[in-house]
Formats: structure tokens, sequence, C-alpha cells
């Protein structure tokens, strides 16, 4: 089976298995927030994770639409019934949403989008939710029931074992909000754009994320049309398989000479090699 | 404790200790648009078809054809329980008013004036219907309709008192629905709702120009309950409560 990221570009920031949790992502409008989130969910269903997006901003056709623009065809899995929109946008519009999950005018906003998701989740275990965005939610709700809402969501989502991701636009909100918004996760991640240069340059980092080892560098990344690849700093290679290092390399020095390779099994190999072809092995 | 008789309201017996006591008057309290009647007949239609418990449905202000076709809305066929015997429909505005022009045929014109009298009917034609089908569930709908007949607060104190103690007697699990007389809370408590073992209220909240329905099992004796208001929906399939979904908005 095919190895994917749990989220773009995680095998490269997280050493081991990215633990069942949920994850703010802040970032400024148009850094590529809901693209990161759209592959999360991508990737999930690949792995044959069921997963809910909760969308303010979207109706679920756009969803698609967009999704498919990168290579992400969730069609098989709605029919399926494992890929589920929580439509909170079409209500808006005064419109009919093609989701059996959407938000109508029963109820106020939150209470609303909270029996949705409930509903949503029914048979289903181990699920990856996608909330796009927090930003929207403090339109249209008084910022503690925004709060006191994700507490209950993150908190579901960590009784469970499942994987969340909530957008939020940086820059938006008061210091105040940010910083209790930042106690309910369990990690953060950022974007941000540097426009130092000729050319704008998409930077994302882990900034915290509990009971993992992680970087915490910038790292830059580029969406292409198969969506978001976060880049390598170094461009290692392993010696033996030429695989792209996502970790740190293991280092060894053979005969005064430093090899980088990607995993033990890789050093041994080449080992093995090494003794039965002698030195002229490379 | 007594037995406990699921509601058939999805969420509605989690918030007390696994649905109404068995055989007592449960009042369900609603402004117009709440759906109290929703409610009252969820709960005969739940118990005829999941829980083969027949009930009967007294109407105050709904005719039967109406009332059936409006029910084909939410998927329930009461005419087909109808004719298997498990649910009896009675008009209860026509019964007054055959019952009157009995009375004048037979010329016993002097026990009209007293008001008392289709209560007493109303009861009557209940227990032989109760008996005939088996019932274990009963649902008066709604009991505001009545009192315009009273108008005098004297005499609609006596005819509640009259309907809610007769309708106790019967031992048979009730609902009367009845309507708010002020929205909101700070509501004056009404000599009915001292009078059921249980009352429930259903409202329509208001804050910042958004509608939210909430409910709450204000009373429920001899029953544990979870006082808190919660949200409820009202879809294609009827009433659903969500006991762990926090209402957002209240002001």
């Amino acid at each position: 089976m095919k190895v994917v990221d749990v989220f773009p570009g995680s095998r490269r920031l997280v050493k081991g298995v990215v633990p069942s949790s949920s994850l703010l992502l802040i970032g400024p409008s148009g850094v590529g927030k809901t693209i990161f989130c759209k592959q999360f969910l991508y990737n999930g269903l690949i792995m044959g994770e069921p997963c809910i997006y909760v969308t303010t901003n979207e109706s679920p056709e756009e969803i698609e639409k967009s999704m498919k623009t990168f290579g992400f065809d969730v069609e098989p899995y709605r029919d399926k019934k494992l890929f589920r929109v929580v439509d909170g946008c079409s209500w808006k519009l005064g419109g009919v949403s093609s989701s059996e999950y959407s938000v109508d005018s029963q109820q106020n906003y939150l209470t609303a989008i909270s029996i949705k998701i409930k509903k949503a989740r029914q048979g289903l275990k181990n699920i990856r939710l996608v909330l796009d965005s927090i930003s929207e939610l403090t339109a249209l709700s008084n910022p503690e029931s925004v709060l006191n809402f994700l507490q209950i969501l993150t908190a579901r989502i960590r009784l469970e074992g499942g994987k969340a991701i909530c957008t939020v636009a940086s820059g938006a909100h008061d210091e105040h909000f940010m910083n209790l918004l930042r106690l309910i996760f369990d990690g953060i991640l950022e974007m941000k754009i540097d426009d130092s240069g000729k050319e704008i340059k998409r930077l994302l980092r882990i900034f915290s994320l509990k009971g993992v080892r992680h970087r915490t560098t910038w790292m830059p990344f580029e969406i292409t049309d198969k969506g978001i690849i976060v880049k390598s700093e170094t461009e290692l290679r392993c010696v033996l398989c030429s695989k792209l290092i996502d970790w740190e390399p293991i280092i060894e020095i053979i005969d005064g000479k430093k090899y980088h390779f990607d995993s033990l099994d890789c050093l041994n190999t080449y080992k093995k090699f090494k003794s039965i072809y002698g030195s002229n092995f490379e | 404790m007594s037995k406990s008789v699921t509601t058939g309201v999805s969420g509605l017996d989690e918030l007390m200790s696994g649905g109404f006591p068995e055989g007592r008057v449960i009042l369900v309290v609603g402004g117009p648009g709440t759906g109290k009647t929703v409610f009252a007949s969820q709960f005969l239609y739940k118990g005829i078809n999941d829980y083969h418990e027949n009930g009967i449905f007294v109407s105050l202000d709904e005719r039967k054809d109406h009332y059936y076709s409006e029910m084909q809305n939410f998927g329930w066929d009461f005419k087909k329980a109808e004719e298997e015997e498990k649910f009896v429909f009675i008009d209860a505005t026509r019964m007054s008013r055959s019952a009157l022009q009995k009375e004048k045929m037979f010329g016993e014109t002097s026990s009209l004036r007293g008001k008392q009298l289709p209560i007493n009917r109303l009861i009557e034609n209940l227990e032989e219907k109760i008996n005939q089908i088996d019932a274990k569930r009963v649902a008066l709908d709604t009991l505001g309709t009545l009192f315009h007949r009273f108008p005098d607060s004297m005499e609609r104190r006596i005819a509640t008192v009259d309907l809610v103690e007769s309708l106790s007697e019967l031992g048979i699990t009730t609902i009367i629905t009845t309507e708010l007389g002020r929205l909101g809370l700070d509501r004056n408590v009404s000599i009915e709702e001292y009078m059921a073992h249980g009352v429930i209220v259903m409202q329509t909240l208001f804050s910042e120009g958004v509608m939210s329905r909430a409910i709450q099992v204000e009373k429920m004796r001899g029953t544990k309950i979870n006082p808190n208001c919660v949200p409820y929906t009202i879809d294609k399939n009827g009433i659903q409560i969500f006991p762990d979904v926090p209402l957002f908005g209240r002001s």
C-alpha cells in the first residue's frame, strides 16, 4: 500500500506516527489553508478513514469541484458515505443544499452545526474532520460561544481517537481570542507568506504538537496541480535507495567517507553489499 | 418508582431516566408552531408501531382527515392503524356537538346548561374506546381550545381539575398539550401545571434575530430528570431532541 502523509508534509515534519489530535491551522488568507485541509481529508480517504468536512463558505459542489482540480476525486467516497459535508454555507445564501447534513434555520448557527456534525458522525469511527473556518463562525456567533463549541468538538475528537484540523485567519482576531483558541488544540500549524524576494514563498511550520517529536523550522511549500508539496530543506537522498530523506538521515562514516541513509535497513543492506562486493561497491 | 414508558421521541428518554412514568398525566406546554401536536402524535405512533401499545388521539381543534394527511408528512399512517384497530381518533368538537343534538332529540334540554357535561361525556367516550382497543397511550390536543368554552376563570379552574383528575383516574399514560400564555420561561404557572405529574416545555427562543427550538423537562414526579433546556429539531422523521448538544446563543 502506498504510504501517504497524514497531512501535507507530515512525514517531513513529524518524527514517527502523527497522534490522534486536533490541530489549529493559522495563516493569512490565500496562503493555502483550505487546500491543505482538503489534502488532509483526501489522504484520509485513501487510507480508508471516513471524513467529515464542515464548511462555512463553500457549497458541497464547490468543494468537490475544487478538490478535483488537484486530482482529489471524492465522488466515490461520497457515494459510499465515507465523505460527508456538513454544509453551513448554502443556508446563508437561502439555497437548498445537496448535503443531507445541511444546516437549517431551526437553530442558532453553532447549535445547528453541532447537531449536523453529530448526525454526520453517526456510524463512523476514526474520523478525520475539517472545519473551515473558525473566522467565519465568529462572524455569526460571539467569541465565547465559538470557543465553547470548539472545546466540545476537540474533546469529542480526542475521546474517540479521530483527527481534526480547524482553520483560522491570522490577523482577523484579537490576541485574547487567539491565545484562548491556541489552548484548545493539541497542536498548532502555522502558515505564512514571504514576499521579500521576486516571487512569493509559502512557508509552513509546526509550532507545537503534543506527544511527538517534530521540526519547528519554517519549511517552504508549493501549491502544485497535485496539491501541496512541502519541500525538504536539504534534499538529501539515501545512498542505497536514493529516496529523499524525510527526517534526520542516518550518518555512517565508512572508510573515512560520510554516507547518508534513509533507515537502518538501508545502512545494513549497504554494509552487506559492501562486504560481498568489496571496496569497489558504490 | 413506577415503570417507565418509552416516549418514542428521540433523545427525550435520556432526559428523564428512561421515559414517562406509566399511567400518569404529562402536560406539554408550548407556543404556536413549537410542535406540540407532532410531539403528542409521535408518542402515540411510536407506541403503536414500535412498542405494540395502542393509542387514542383526542382532538379538540383538528378534523380527522386533516390530521391524518398532516401526519402522513412524517410517514405516520394513522389511517392504517385505525383500520387495524390499534388507534382511535376522537373528534371532540364534533362529539360535543352531536351530544347536544342527541340531548335535544330526547328533550333533555335542562342538563345542557351545565358546562361540565362535555367533559363527562368526553371521559365516558374515551373510557369506552380505551377498553375497546386496549389502549395504553392517550393524547389530548389541545387544552387551550377547550378553555375557549370556559371564559370564566372559576369555571375554567373547575373544568381543568375535572379533566386532569378524570384522566389521571383512567390510569393510562396521557399527554395533554396546552398553549403557552406567554412566550418565555417567566410565564405564570397555571393550575394544570400543578396538577399534572409531569410538565414538558417547548419553546422558540430568539437571539439576535435567530430562532432556536428548545425543550425542557420542567417536572416529572418520581423520576430523575435533566432539567436543562436542550435543542430539538422537527423534520420529516418528526421530533428529535439532542440532550448532549449545548444550546448556543442564549442571551
